[in-house]
């Protein structure tokens, strides 16, 4: 039945929604995490790409997560000569998460995982209130 | 959950197939053997679908209580089997119901 396919499919985006809800904490945790060696390479920001992903039972096309990328975007330098991970310069580089950005995805991924919690209910009442219909 | 409820007014139909099925026979000559399907075959069959789907949900929820699980399955299978359960019991309700009706008829 399509209702109980429908479920599955907000499944899947519930899964991914949840998956890139991890991604964001992750870089926000890392936001200060330098390199363990003097100008090494810190913490790079990570994205999630979603891909569409067709089930072969139902034919319906939920979703996946692709692949989990890190963002080219360069890194900030910091002049910090105190910290251990200063290059000869005296300059740091600070991983790429910027707060702001990371804020603005993580409320993006909230509505998403809320709208497909809204379709899953949907679809559940629209099950209960047909078997309504034999009572 | 491998019954969905617009499945359960088609087994609610299927009982009137086989009601005719077994009267058929009984006009003729020799006593008619059971029907292999009826009601409680109907019913039989619902129970263990509506079975296997509780199954599953408490194998996700005990997956999850030990840590390995997904929530989201827990939810969904819950949701199946929710869904199965109410419509075994709908059906079952609206058969019976039927019956008391026939065996309050006047004859």
């Amino acid at each position: 039945m399509d209702l109980k396919t429908a479920v599955g499919v907000s499944a899947s985006g519930l899964r991914a929604q949840s998956l890139r809800m991890r991604l964001i904490a992750e870089n926000l945790a890392n936001a200060d995490s330098v390199a363990r060696i003097p100008g090494g390479e810190p913490y790079r920001r990570r994205v999630a790409s979603f891909a569409s992903e067709v089930d072969r039972a139902s034919g319906s096309a939920g979703v996946r997560v692709d692949a989990i990328e890190s963002d080219p975007t360069p890194f900030v330098r910091q002049y910090n000569p105190g910290n251990p991970a200063a290059d000869a310069k005296g300059y740091v580089q600070m991983p790429n998460v910027k707060g702001l950005v990371e804020t603005a995805d993580m409320k993006a991924a909230q509505r998403s995982y809320e709208a497909n919690l809204g379709a899953i209910e949907a679809a559940r009442a629209l099950t209960m209130r047909t078997i309504d219909l034999l009572k | 959950m491998s019954i969905g409820a617009l499945d359960a007014a088609a087994a609610y139909g299927r009982v009137f197939d086989l009601k005719d099925r077994a009267a058929l026979p009984a006009s003729g000559t020799s006593v008619a053997p059971p029907a292999a399907g009826g009601f409680g075959g109907m019913i039989e069959a619902m129970v263990t679908d509506a079975a296997t789907s509780m199954r599953n949900a408490e194998a996700a929820s005990a997956r999850q209580i030990a840590g390995k699980g997904d929530l989201v399955d827990v939810a969904t299978a819950i949701g199946a089997a929710e869904a199965a359960l109410e419509t075994m019991v709908a059906v079952r309700d609206r058969v019976v119901s039927a019956y008391g009706e026939i065996m309050r008829m006047q004859i």
